[in-house]
Parts: C-alpha cells; sequence; structure tokens
C-alpha cells in the first residue's frame, strides 16, 4: 500500500511527506494567530483558530497511524534504553543524520502535542469573566466549571510557551552546534545524508484525504457544540 | 471491642470537629473591606452565570425563553444594585485582594455613567426576553456584554 522511496547513492533523501510538513507550518500559523487573537479580544476568530488547532490535532493523530514510517508514532517513539543511548551521541560536534525526528525530538513531540491538546480542551468549556465569550462545549458545565477551565486553558498555554521555546532552543543547538539544519527538511522535506542513505516508507496521498475528511468532520462536530 | 472503637470514633470526630470549627473562625475573622470584596464577587459571579444561561440557551435550536427571562430578570436587578457593591474602603488599598481599581472611587461620575450603562442595557435585554422576542435578545446580547466590558476594561486591574 505505501510507496517506499529508496536512492542508491549518498546524497539527499525526501524523509517528511507533505501532509506532515503542512501540519507543522499551519500550526505555527494558526497557534500565533490564536494567541494574537486572544490578546486582542477577537474572540469569534480565537474560537475558529481553535477549531482549526483542534482539527490539525485530530490528523496528526491519524497521520500519526496511517502516516509515512516517519510521521508514525510507532516508526519514532522509543524506549528508554534507545533515547539514553542517543543522548550519549549529542556531544558529537557533527550532525546526527536522524531519519525523521530523534529520539529526543520525539519526546518533545509528544510533549508539544499534550500540551496543545489540553489547550484545546479545556478552551472548549472555557467562559470568559462575564459569561459573554466562551467555548462551544463550555453549555455543558456551569459558571465556576468554565471559569476553572479557562484558568487551566491559560495554564497550559504557558506550558506549550515553555515548550516551543525548548523546541526552539534544541534547533539553535543542531544549527550551532552540530552544524546540523533541521528547519530546511521541514520545509523542503528532503534532506542530504553522508553515510548511507535510509529508507522511508511514504503513505500514498489518498490516505491523507482520508485523515483530512475525518479532522474536518470531528472539528466541525465540536464547533457546533456536538449538536447536529 | 466494638464499643472501645466507636468510643473512640466518637473522640476523633469531636476533635475534628473543634478543629473545624477553630478554623471556620479564623475564616470569619474578615476584615469589613474583605466581607465588602466577597459579596461583590459572589454578586458579579452571579452576573456572570445568568448572562452565561442566556448565551447557552441562545446556542440551542429551541431556546428556553422561561429560563432566559428568568435570568435576565436577575441580571437587570443585580444591575440595579450594583452601585452598592463598591462601599469606600473597599478597594485595593484596604488590604483586601481585589482588581478594583481606585479610578472607582475617584472617578465616581464617569463610573456612574458605565453603571447606568449597564442598567439601562440588562432592561433592555429583560424587557425583550420578558416580550418572548427572541431576535432581540440575539441581538441585545453584545450590547449587554458591551457594557460589561466598557467597565472593566477601565475600572478593573488587567489579570496579572
Amino acid at each position: 500500500m505505501t510507496a517506499a522511496e529508496t536512492s542508491p547513492s549518498s546524497g539527499r533523501a525526501r524523509v517528511w511527506d507533505l501532509p506532515t510538513r503542512l501540519f507543522h507550518w499551519l500550526l505555527v500559523v494558526l497557534v500565533a494567530l490564536s494567541w494574537w487573537s486572544a490578546e486582542t479580544h477577537r474572540m469569534e476568530l480565537h474560537r475558529y483558530a481553535g477549531y482549526a488547532v483542534l482539527g490539525l490535532l485530530v490528523f496528526r493523530g491519524f497521520w500519526g497511524f496511517a502516516g509515512s514510517s516517519t510521521a508514525r508514532f510507532s516508526g519514532f517513539v522509543k524506549g528508554p534504553a534507545a533515547t539514553l543511548a542517543y543522548v550519549r551521541t549529542l556531544s558529537k560536534r557533527k550532525p546526527s543524520e536522524s531519519v525523521g525526528h530523534n529520539p529526543l525530538g520525539a519526546l518533545s513531540v509528544l510533549a508539544l502535542l499534550a500540551a496543545l491538546i489540553c489547550l484545546v480542551t479545556f478552551g472548549l468549556f472555557a467562559v470568559d469573566i462575564d459569561g459573554l465569550e466562551s467555548g462551544p462545549l463550555s453549555q455543558y458545565v456551569d459558571f465556576d466549571t468554565g471559569r476553572a477551565f479557562a484558568e487551566l486553558h491559560e495554564t497550559s498555554f504557558n506550558v506549550l510557551l515553555v515548550l516551543i521555546a525548548l523546541h526552539l532552543a534544541a534547533l539553535a543547538f543542531y544549527l550551532v552546534y552540530k552544524r546540523e539544519n533541521l528547519v530546511r527538511p521541514m520545509v523542503l522535506g528532503w534532506r542530504t545524508f553522508t553515510g548511507a542513505i535510509p529508507e522511508v516508507r511514504f503513505a500514498p496521498i489518498w490516505r491523507a484525504v482520508i485523515g483530512v475528511v475525518i479532522a474536518v468532520a470531528a472539528a466541525w462536530l465540536v464547533a457546533k457544540g456536538l449538536r447536529i | 471491642m466494638v464499643k472501645r472503637q466507636s468510643r473512640r470514633t466518637l473522640a476523633a470526630a469531636m476533635a475534628l470537629s473543634v478543629a473545624a470549627a477553630a478554623l471556620a473562625g479564623a475564616a470569619l475573622a474578615q476584615t469589613a473591606a474583605e466581607k465588602a470584596v466577597a459579596a461583590r464577587q459572589a454578586n458579579f459571579k452571579q452576573l456572570g452565570a445568568s448572562f452565561k444561561t442566556i448565551n447557552d440557551e441562545l446556542k440551542k435550536d429551541a431556546p428556553d425563553m422561561a429560563a432566559i427571562g428568568a435570568a435576565a430578570t436577575k441580571m437587570r436587578d443585580l444591575a440595579v444594585g450594583l452601585p452598592s457593591w463598591f462601599p469606600k474602603g473597599s478597594g485595593a488599598e484596604s488590604g483586601a485582594k481585589t482588581r478594583a481599581k481606585a479610578e472607582i472611587w475617584t472617578d465616581a461620575a464617569g463610573f456612574a455613567v458605565v453603571q447606568r450603562g449597564l442598567q439601562t442595557q440588562t432592561a433592555q435585554l429583560q424587557k425583550l426576553a420578558a416580550a418572548g422576542d427572541l431576535a432581540g435578545v440575539r441581538g441585545q446580547v453584545k450590547p449587554t456584554g458591551g457594557a460589561c466590558a466598557a467597565c472593566h476594561d477601565k475600572y478593573r486591574t488587567p489579570q496579572p
């Protein structure tokens, strides 16, 4: 079902499929938009941005099981032994040449996804202090509970900011210390390898279409307050 | 054996209730300003909860006009009483934990204007709700929220 991509010689090879890259950069834009719209009290826009992030998260969950090998959780989430082994190589001043997420990056991905899931879920139930602006599911909780969710919503955003800072610090570390640009592959999809070119199995595009349909349906349903 | 155990349980329960009473006593030892702040916040919470009730109903396919009417009446009545929620000396200068700005008292005329704004808007909301005018209520939600915000933007310190 999956199209295997192999390159015989050393050089460039595709590592990130288009859906994974689109997910990443749309997420960057939408998190920024969510932040700005909340700071400037554009709550209608804030809700729409939140629904879009929710859709992206649903898609990423689907793609983590049905996507290309570098996007699958089973492909990048490693155990403590492998993670520790990778940590020992961190001090070497040369590119790690990981195919997709390295074991530490995998932890970062899981933490970011967890923070985003909390952020969106709490936002769905949040109520503002006036009882005017609220998430689409706040109608199922009382005012005090909705206020508590609003507090959690804010706390999880602060956690997300810390994780983003850590993410950027790691990119800077790889770029400066290990002379490895991790941003370019996330933009272009491919990177260069000096050693053996690894094999990445890419998922067909129709499967991404299924993921998008599921994501849009889920976001729409939640935005409607689970009333069809 | 059973008797002794139940006696011990009784003694423990008594000790606990004494401790609880002592704690409650400490909690009750509030200053007048703290009492005013607590009452004020409880009132605002009711105002917010009533507005939430209306907004929740408006999200439904068939909003319950009776629930909207009751909540709108409550909001109107609370707004009428609002001027009494800010006795002099219940600001942050009293040491009580409050986000009420000093301008509430130093700019009493300006504060009175925004109070009247809320009273006007909630009275209109109540009138529309009592008349069963669903579209009218829907349209009145924004100006009512605007009346909340008018005061919050000017007379409440932003959340830290």
